[in-house]
């Protein structure tokens, strides 16, 4: 890990393990709009996303005193917004999917009338987010919307740094294409 | 071919140290191929990040604090009322006895799945050897499901659940004579050391398990 | 009125096919197929068709190796559901193979990557992890082989491997080579066997990670050899020393408070257990009946 963690980090933690919940109302206030749109833009779901976010800190919360700063607690929230976000996606494909919407974006595969609606909100980038495979889309997200750094990377997904520029690499170029066609000014 | 793309892509990377960029930069600008690569790679990574950040709900901060564990652990009345209330049930012999049939099958099934392995080990023991029931306790009246995994169930987080008794969770495990690493797990899946444990062992990623020792 | 009949019907041929499930369940699987429930994880899972051959050919060679195919369906299952990518679960069952084909006990292998996995440790530190301990197994071979072919008797069945696998965590804790060299010739000064030097690791191994410092606690195990400590004097060592971390002693008085209780020690007779009465009396509700 080249990025040292937020000065008051330890602080905030220490405390709360000591019996001062009150002080992770920092860290969720801090790092909710992180978890958050990672989650949306996975899910391509607002509900969900919020509900997968705020999961997420609660799971944090829990299994705070096991966190040991063996990362930056930002690195570990967000392994845990992108597990979650997996298993969600595990439970849509192994359930008969009555919500196609649900499972394109399981899987990545078009489905014509699922982007319609989509366009109606405009968000070109969900669109073409939802067009790619899961592994591509974290990349994309954690490279190009959070701007971390390989190193980091490597510490939430826990895939090494070469491994992940392949992903990177192809998740762009997969990105690309699928911009195109969603009407969006470039 | 594709170790010339592949230089669009690590001056994509943004982490490339100054003299190999500008070594890239001028590569890339010098072939169109390559300039149209960058610049549609370039442009479609753009719209991406422009997007930046979302808002998520006003409420979110507070919502998460509500329901942080051990704060308030009222159930709500209907789901009370939904497990207790007194209910009639109708029912025929052969019902009754299709269900036990089907009882039979699944405990057979169960015990099937949770086999310890046939490899040599210190928990495997030669026919007829000393089982011994060991039982384990934890006190935690906030908990709804609390579940033991050790290297004795090699860590299933599903497979032992503890049952509660006015705020204390109980389980029995029999076990062969030797050595076992456990911790708990309580509710959504936050591992908890035994606090009464005989003794600890660090697990090799910073956790403390519990050790407990089953002799005759 | 049809319900009667139908319903337990249903039942009956529910619980028939259920039981006929139950006998391809038995654990012998084709030579060269990796274990059934391997396979269906990667079927399941998001990895390519390259990476799934790339797995089950691991999977079969672990297999060949003799790693059970319990073991094989859990680690490839956990790993796959927690989206651990193909090389890592290679490079686990990679570290196994390797330590079982050294002849050294690959269990506690094993069992670090199925922990790592349930408590969702990052791939790569589950990797480091049970790459640390494979190594630390190797170096623990000559100090225990050399205590046996020094003439030390085994004492029970696994004693090498158990022995193996208490040197390999007590180095993972910093315990000094040299404390653990001393403690293996002071259990053989006394003509104990490999089992009791096991034992005495596991508490050097413990008050070492209570804090307690390398020469304080190998001076107090190596007394508790003398006085020779049986596993449940070692226990009840570990069980105060726990105690009093916990009511916040200096390490000094724990210190001193280990030394006396193993002078006034008899040997592990039973008289001198109802002496006890510093253990802030959780010693005394130990006796009967708590069954642990």
């Amino acid at each position: 890990m080249n990025t040292l963690p937020h000065p008051d980090e330890y602080e905030i933690i220490q405390r709360c393990l000591d019996g001062d919940g009150d002080a992770y109302a920092v860290l969720v206030d801090r790092y909710q709009a992180m978890a958050y749109t990672a989650a949306s833009r996975m899910l391509g779901d607002a509900d969900l996303a919020n509900d997968i976010a705020q999961e997420s800190f609660i799971a944090a919360y829990s299994g705070l005193r096991q966190f040991g700063f063996r990362s930056k607690f930002s690195s570990w929230l967000m392994s845990i917004v992108l597990n979650k976000c997996r298993d969600h996606f595990r439970a849509v494909r192994e359930t008969v999917s009555v919500d196609s919407i649900a499972e394109v974006r399981a899987t990545g595969r078009r489905d014509p009338e699922q982007e319609a609606s989509a366009r109606e909100t405009t968000d070109a980038v969900q669109i073409a987010l939802n067009r790619l495979p899961p592994a591509y889309r974290e990349i994309i997200i954690l490279k190009h919307i959070e701007e971390l750094d390989y190193q980091e990377i490597s510490d939430i997904l826990g895939i090494g740094i070469p491994a992940l520029k392949v992903r990177a690499y192809r998740g762009r170029e997969l990105l690309r294409q699928a911009l195109t066609g969603t009407g969006v000014e470039r | 071919m594709k170790s010339e793309r592949d230089i669009v892509h690590r001056l994509l990377d943004g982490d490339l140290p100054a003299a190999e960029k500008e070594a890239i930069v001028k590569q890339i600008q010098d072939d169109p191929v390559l300039r149209k690569e960058f610049d549609d790679l370039a442009d479609a990574l753009g719209v991406v990040e422009r997007q930046g950040r979302m808002r998520p709900p006003l409420a979110f901060t507070a919502s998460v604090m509500s329901r942080l564990p051990r704060r308030t652990a009222s159930l709500p009345a209907r789901v009370r009322a939904f497990l207790f209330s007194s209910r009639v049930l109708r029912w025929n012999m052969a019902t009754a006895m299709a269900l036990v049939l089907l009882t039979v099958v699944s405990i057979t099934m169960i015990k099937q799945m949770t086999n310890v392995n046939q490899e040599a080990a210190r928990t495997t023991a030669a026919p007829g050897s000393v089982v011994e029931t060991v039982r384990l306790t934890f006190s935690d009246p906030a908990a709804k499901r609390v579940a033991v995994a050790g290297d004795f169930n090699k860590w299933r987080t599903d497979t032992h659940l503890m049952t509660r008794e006015n705020g204390t969770w109980t389980i029995e495990l029999p076990l062969k004579p030797g050595v076992y690493t456990y911790m708990f797990i309580v509710d959504d899946g936050e591992w908890v050391t035994d606090p009464d444990a005989e003794s600890y062992r660090d697990d090799g990623f910073g956790y403390q398990n519990a050790v407990m020792k089953v002799s005759i | 009125m049809k319900n009667r009949t139908v319903f337990p019907t249903l039942l009956i041929v529910l619980g028939a096919a259920m039981a006929a499930a139950l006998l391809p369940a038995a654990p012998v699987s084709a030579a060269g197929s990796p274990p059934n429930g391997v396979a269906q994880a990667l079927e399941r899972s998001s990895l390519s068709a390259s990476e799934r051959a790339e797995v089950a050919e691991r999977v079969r060679e672990a297999a060949r190796a003799g790693i059970p195919s319990e073991d094989l369906e859990i680690i490839i299952g956990r790993g796959l559901d927690r989206g651990v990518d193909a090389a890592t679960l290679g490079s686990f069952l990679d570290t196994a193979v390797r330590t079982k084909q050294q002849g050294l006990p690959v269990r506690p292998v094993l069992d670090r990557v199925q922990q790592g996995l349930s408590k969702n440790v990052p791939p790569a530190r589950i990797d480091a992890a049970s790459k640390r301990l494979a190594g630390g197994l190797e170096k623990a071979r000559p100090l225990v082989d050399g205590l046996l072919q020094g003439g030390m008797a085994p004492g029970s069945g696994d004693a090498r491997e158990a022995a193996l696998e208490s040197v390999a965590r007590a180095e993972e804790q910093s315990v000094p080579d040299s404390v653990l060299r001393a403690t293996g010739e002071k259990v053989r000064a006394q003509g104990q066997t490999l089992t009791q030097f096991e034992r005495t690791v596991r508490t050097l191994t413990f008050l070492n990670e209570a804090g307690m410092p390398s020469e304080a606690a190998s001076r107090v195990v190596q007394r508790g050899v003398e006085h020779g400590f049986t596993e449940r004097d070692f226990g009840k060592l570990e069980r105060n020393v726990n105690e009093m971390v916990r009511q916040g002693r200096s390490m000094d008085e724990i210190v001193s408070a280990a030394e006396r209780e193993i002078r006034e020690s008899r040997g592990g007779a039973p008289e001198s257990r109802g002496r006890d009465r510093t253990g802030g009396g959780r010693e005394a509700g130990g006796r009967g009946g708590r069954g642990r």
